[in-house]
């Protein structure tokens, strides 16, 4: 049997990913391989040993799936030019992802098992800086394919949307409600994380690849676009409706919501800020919300959190600059109503918390400690805590919790169709990122409604030279990422993080371990009483091989008319392989077909391995184990005479249409003695289909029927 | 019965595609049969085969093929890639007479005058009529080209896939990626030449 070693597995997913029978799933961050599914093929062995070809988890964990280490490897050999190329291979945004991505992949560097991790969004920022426009040059255009697409939402998702549909050749116009594309990035994230010119140049090579973005329109009617003539819909409208907090007092004038807070900010519209502001939020809406507020004159700002620092969903680095610019933090403090005082100051009645088992978002639960209120008084309240989508009823679509827009996970088509969702809107707040991969995937599944092929694959960079990953990883710790003063960043909206120089650049690069291309052996093979893959290879489960041969009585019978011409003229065996090919099977589903044959009058083979395995031979009954079980493939076999096969084939037809899976479909024949085949002529007549290439008996065999 | 009849392409690809198993019939013709096997691995492997296995040991991109020669058990197959190595290998295996069942899988006009001109006649043959069922869970058909070249499956399309990114990103060449994948497929019945074309073809 096939185990994990465990202090070799990095939760990288790879064996999970090639495992084709599902076996495998991440557990407290390890693989566990469940015996009872594993059929022994060895793929996910062959992932853990094989360097170069598998993610790594910086890339498994990155929602767009960017090739980090290629990136991260041109940087060391002083290539930004390239590296760029390679990000640009997976987003249309390198330079905001550089500055403002929350990076998962840092998360899951294994470089972090040595001392930190690589500063992955810190390099993809380098790239930015320093690449050029080497990532066009090999740049794919389709040709245009007349069918228009209408986003709505300029946001991340949106715009990736737009720009990859563009690139398929499609017409994209995006609708934007505010005055200026870019949705929350623009809107929202602060000035000094953000530059508005640092946006407006990337929107500005997504409308260079064909996109149009039309501002100031606000899309009502789904319905109208489509009398418009578009030919699909994407909505990509993000969350940007501030939740509220639902307690007394809660619409003071000097209460206001992060999100518009944030906006009005960045719009350039006058704000005013008290010297002592409450921020009550732990995302990193409420850590944006209270820097600014330090910016615009707040003297005093607190974040207040009900849950611990360690539930904190904002980042680390915004949670230290935060700190490092004097942001107070409380926590396990939750506001239980407010209190006007005149039109300058509030009071806040807070009241104490502690956490209890986590909820159904990973984090603990905080439940408000009786009697413990305690009350502080403040000149402006931003209230953080989240946000959802608002969506005009007249779209028409089935909404989920939080009012997010329902869709198919896989394709992110809504109830409607033709119109596809993705982004916050689906998910709720999330990040640039998540939304990047959603713009991708809604491009995807929209070139593929409209007839394509949904490839948006593509590769910007030059091949990579050989590699040798380093063997020395000690003694380079991360370089810090160089950041304004703190006493210059007040009064103003310079931008904090200053990059790296080349030479930090490429010592920070050369830290990256190369875990592509090294052998993990993560994977260890135990040799067990006899190989579990034959027994689901031909189909025989829970049947014990010695009492079956190895391929089952009924197959071997098979074989036996094929070997011996036992074929009667005119009968034609027929032969399913349910599963295959590579979808697999459950015992149910070959149920479903054996039935259905057995109710068309065919002959099964005399000792049929599918009615072995389902029915124990002591009571004749159904054996509900086996049926419940799922198998790579499982072959049934059957005879008929030819004059039945369209009837054979119209009742397996049917069935095969309630079964979960494919069902490869085959049919046997002897040859007449003039060499031709009954069987062929027969499809034909019928004007069956049927391969060009097939099988054919060479008659070597013996004793061999004469024929 | 049924695991080389899922090969599929168009009929320039399927012209490099033939696919040979020798099988015998437990209880009726099994007797003295690993010589036999012996025997037909020897003959195919003077045929310039594109890939040769006996099912229960593996293939020859796992193991020497001296290695598999002396420890064949179960059924034997091979792989050509043109019709005349597959018109040779059929002669000098009639001449053998092992008394065994040989099936070819190919287009049928080009295996019948292959058998033609080795002097066999064929006896049997076998249609596929297709993918039924819930054909939207497949991979593409340009995957599914390659994956079809294993019988059983073993190759996973995630992994054809992973093959595609390291030739576009010139981690492989077709010709490695295309051998890489071949040791899934122990039968031997995959086709690492043709795969080549394909994946060469799918990169670009």
């Amino acid at each position: 049997m096939f185990k994990v070693k465990e202090e070799a597995c990095i939760a990288c997913e790879a064996c999970l990913h090639y495992c084709p029978m599902g076996a495998i799933s991440i557990k407290d961050n390890r693989a566990h391989i469940d015996q009872d599914e594993c059929v022994e093929c060895g793929l996910c062995q062959r992932a853990g040993n094989t360097p170069g070809l598998f993610k790594t988890p910086c890339s498994y964990f990155c929602p767009a799936g960017i090739d980090v280490p290629r990136y991260v490897q041109f940087i060391a050999e002083g290539k930004p030019e390239a590296a760029l190329a390679v990000v640009r291979e997976k987003i249309p945004f390198p330079a905001i992802c550089g500055l403002v991505c929350f990076h998962p992949c840092e998360a899951r560097c294994a470089r972090s098992q040595v001392d930190e991790a690589v500063s992955i969004r810190a390099l993809k920022r380098f790239a930015w800086e320093h690449g050029n426009g080497m990532w066009k040059q090999q740049i794919k255009v389709s040709p245009a394919s007349g069918k228009r697409v209408a986003i709505i939402g300029s946001g991340p998702a949106g715009l990736t949307a737009a720009y990859y549909l563009a690139k398929l050749g499609h017409a994209a116009t995006v609708f934007e409600a505010q005055p200026e594309p870019g949705g929350m990035m623009m809107l929202v994230i602060p000035e000094y994380r953000l530059p508005k010119d640092v946006i407006r140049a990337e929107i500005k090579e997504i409308e260079g690849a064909g996109v149009e973005i039309k501002t100031n329109t606000k899309i009502d009617s789904i319905d109208q676009l489509f009398k418009e003539g578009y030919d699909a819909v994407f909505i990509a409208t993000g969350a940007q409706q501030g939740r509220r907090l639902g307690i007394e007092g809660e619409d003071s004038p000097q209460v206001m919501q992060g999100i518009s807070f944030l906006r009005k900010v960045k719009l350039g519209d006058e704000v005013k800020v008290g010297s002592r502001v409450a921020v009550i939020g732990g995302g990193n809406c409420a850590i944006d919300a209270a820097r600014t507020a330090l910016r615009l004159g707040g003297k005093e700002v607190t974040i207040f959190y009900r849950r611990s620092q360690a539930e904190m969903p904002a980042t680390t680095e915004e949670f230290e600059e935060a700190l490092v610019e004097g942001v107070k933090f409380r926590y396990l403090a939750a506001p239980s109503r407010i209190l006007t005082l005149d039109d300058r100051e509030v009071e806040i009645e807070f009241v104490r918390t502690r956490l209890e088992a986590p909820d159904e978002s990973g984090r603990r639960r905080p439940r408000p400690i009786e009697g413990s209120e305690f009350v502080l008084r403040f000149d402006t309240v931003i209230v953080a805590i989240g946000q959802c989508p608002e969506i005009p009823s007249q779209f028409d679509l089935p909404l989920g919790q939080s009012g997010v827009i329902q869709v198919d996970w896989d394709t992110l088509a809504t109830a409607r169709k033709g119109v596809f969702a993705g982004g916050d809107v689906v998910t709720g707040p999330a990040s640039i990122i998540e939304a990047i991969s959603a713009g991708r995937q809604g491009a995807i599944s929209i070139d593929k409604y409209l007839g394509g092929n949904g490839d948006i694959s593509e590769v910007l960079a030059p091949a990579e030279e050989a590699v040798i990953p380093p063997e020395e990883v000690k003694g380079k710790r991360r370089s810090p990422m160089p950041t304004l003063g703190v006493e210059q960043r007040m009064r103003n909206f310079r931008q904090v993080e200053l990059g790296y120089s080349p030479e930090m650049a490429i010592e920070e690069a050369k830290r990256c371990l190369r875990c592509d291309l090294k052998e993990r052996n993560c994977i260890i093979f135990e040799p067990s009483d006899w190989p579990r893959s034959l027994r689901h290879h031909f189909s025989q489960p829970g049947v014990p091989h010695e009492t079956t041969g190895i391929a089952g009585r009924g197959t071997e019978e098979m074989k036996t008319n094929d070997v011996t011409g036992r074929f009667r003229r005119g009968w034609v065996g027929l032969g399913l392989d349910v599963g295959r090919p590579g979808i697999g099977a459950h015992m149910r589903d070959v149920e479903i077909l054996t039935r259905a044959l057995a109710k068309l009058g065919v002959q099964f083979e005399a000792k049929n391995p599918i009615t072995m395995m389902m029915e124990d031979p002591r009571t004749g009954k159904l054996r509900e184990d086996i049926l419940k079980e799922k198998v790579m493939s499982c072959v049934v076999e059957a005879l008929f005479p030819i004059a039945k096969l369209e009837q054979v084939l119209r009742g397996l037809r049917e069935a095969t249409a309630k079964v979960n899976t494919v069902v490869s479909v085959c049919a046997i024949n002897r040859a007449d003695p003039d060499g031709t085949y009954p069987l062929r002529r027969k499809l034909d007549e019928l004007g069956i289909p049927y391969y060009i290439n097939g099988k054919q008996n060479a008659g070597l065999g013996r004793p061999l029927a004469d024929i | 019965m049924t695991h080389t009849l899922h090969r599929r392409g168009s009929r320039e690809s399927l012209k490099k595609d033939y696919a040979v198993i020798m099988l015998r019939a437990v209880g009726i013709n099994d007797q003295d049969y690993l010589p036999k096997c012996q025997e037909f691995l020897r003959i195919a492997s003077r045929h310039n085969p594109v890939n040769l296995a006996s099912e229960m040991k593996g293939n020859i991109y796992e193991f020497p093929l001296e290695e598999i020669i002396a420890e064949a058990k179960g059924d034997s197959m091979c792989v050509f890639d043109n019709p005349e190595n597959l018109t040779a290998f059929l002669r000098e295996l009639k001449e053998a007479d092992l008394g065994l069942s040989v099936t070819v899988s190919g287009i049928f006009e080009i295996v019948d005058e292959c058998f033609e001109k080795a002097g066999l006649k064929h006896h049997t043959a076998n249609f596929s009529l297709g993918i039924w069922g819930k054909t939207e869970l497949l991979p593409s058909d340009d995957i599914l080209e390659i994956t079809t070249m294993c019988g059983h499956g073993m190759i996973p399309p995630s992994l054809v896939q992973a093959m595609l990114r390291a030739i576009r990103v010139g981690r492989m060449t077709p010709r490695e990626a295309a051998k890489f994948l071949a040791p899934n497929c122990t039968c031997g019945v995959y086709n690492p030449a043709r795969a080549a074309e394909l994946l060469a073809k799918m990169a670009k």
